[in-house]
């Protein structure tokens, strides 16, 4: 487990294609499942847009692992600062004031994540800042490092089990079909569609995006004779490759 | 076979319709005549493509107010499929036999819609 710290973050092929065909960064994505993530929405039950989708994909990935109940060894020696904390930000999450807005609440919850923050013990995310390659980095806020802390995972594992269950071609098979999107993938398209982005720029597309474009909308509604959810998949998954890799060929 | 249908021009449709001066149901009439699947399918790259991708939209958009047998579409569709199996090598003889081959397809799950449908009339006899 202790070699996990320093291997790069793997990025799943489909996770590029995926990026690449909605022309994000991927950076920019993780970074803002990142932001999402907090103590208050894990607590929190009713739905907030995006900060709802960040805190399943951490509960999953958490279950996945075996390791529902908090311990953890970082925070060994703050044992009562954690569950005293907690408590008040569990408090403050079912708490139903008038005028009071989840905003409000998350940002009231500050003070209660420092105090662990400052507590703790860091193994599983030592640094604020997450090297993605030499260049890209991501920055890891207070909460993200708590909940590794808490819940024994390494930045990596979280951001690699996000990035699996992205899928374009995955999630364009179930279209038409009785079959529904994970999720994770419905928060990556909110992404792509400018969800906590700052997507004020032009994108400019070449004459053989516009055409792929083109072609990928005809796609889409040919494989509607394909009957096979798997074999949709397939059809669009070889399209969207042959897309990426013209894409970055250099 | 025929049928006299009744349609709201809207208006933006009426002034290019004037404008160029194209009758609506010559426009309708040729927009019917390219919606196939077996001859888009046996080649998805000809020019009279558009009609049939607005009509696989269109279900696709209107899936709730289409009311189709799931199991008889999966069984055809997939048949249609296998017979048409992306015609890329599309030389017109090809063309010609999948255009055919599919077409009968389609002649067959229209048959079992049918029976499917007048099933009612003639399980109490």
């Amino acid at each position: 487990m202790k070699d996990l710290k320093d291997q790069p973050i793997e990025i799943p092929l489909e996770f590029k294609v995926a990026c690449s065909i909605y022309k994000v960064s991927i950076a920019e994505v993780l970074q803002i499942f990142i932001d999402h993530v907090t103590l208050y929405d894990l607590m929190d039950k009713t739905y907030h847009e995006g900060f709802s989708e960040g805190c399943h994909t951490l509960i999953y990935c958490i279950k996945k692992k075996g390791k529902i109940n908090p311990k953890g060894r970082s925070m060994r020696n703050c044992k009562d600062i954690l569950s005293h904390n907690l408590h008040e930000i569990e408090i403050l999450a079912s708490k139903k004031k008038r005028g009071w807005k989840t905003t409000t609440k998350r940002s009231y919850t500050r003070c209660f994540v420092d105090s662990i923050y400052n507590a703790m013990e860091r193994f599983y995310a030592p640094a604020n800042t997450l090297y993605l390659d030499e260049v890209t980095t991501l920055h890891l806020n207070k909460n993200f490092c708590v909940l590794c802390e808490m819940y024994e995972c390494y930045p990596k594992e979280f951001l690699e089990y996000f990035m699996s269950y992205i899928s374009v071609a995955d999630a364009h098979a179930c279209m038409g079909m009785k079959y529904k999107p994970n999720f994770i993938y419905t928060f990556f398209f909110k992404i792509a569609n400018g969800f906590g982005r700052d997507a004020t720029t032009m994108i400019e597309l070449t004459d053989w995006e516009l055409d792929f474009y083109e072609r990928m909308n005809a796609i889409r509604l040919e494989i509607h004779i394909i009957r096979d959810l798997q074999k949709r998949a397939d059809v669009l998954r070889a399209f969207y490759l042959t897309h990426y890799q013209t894409m970055n060929s250099n | 076979m025929e049928s006299t249908i009744h349609l709201n021009l809207s208006e933006d449709f009426y002034t290019l319709c004037t404008i160029y001066q194209i009758k609506p149901e010559y426009f309708v009439q040729k927009l019917i005549d390219q919606v196939s699947l077996p001859e888009y399918y046996s080649n998805p790259n000809e020019n009279n493509r558009y009609g049939t991708l607005f009509f696989l939209q269109f279900i696709g958009q209107e899936e709730e107010n289409c009311d189709v047998n799931d199991e008889l579409e999966d069984h055809y569709l997939t048949a249609f499929n296998d017979a048409m199996h992306y015609n890329f090598d599309a030389t017109p003889a090809a063309t010609e036999t999948c255009l055919s081959t599919g077409r009968n397809i389609m002649r067959q799950w229209l048959k079992a819609v049918l029976a499917e449908r007048s099933k009612y009339l003639t399980d109490n006899l």
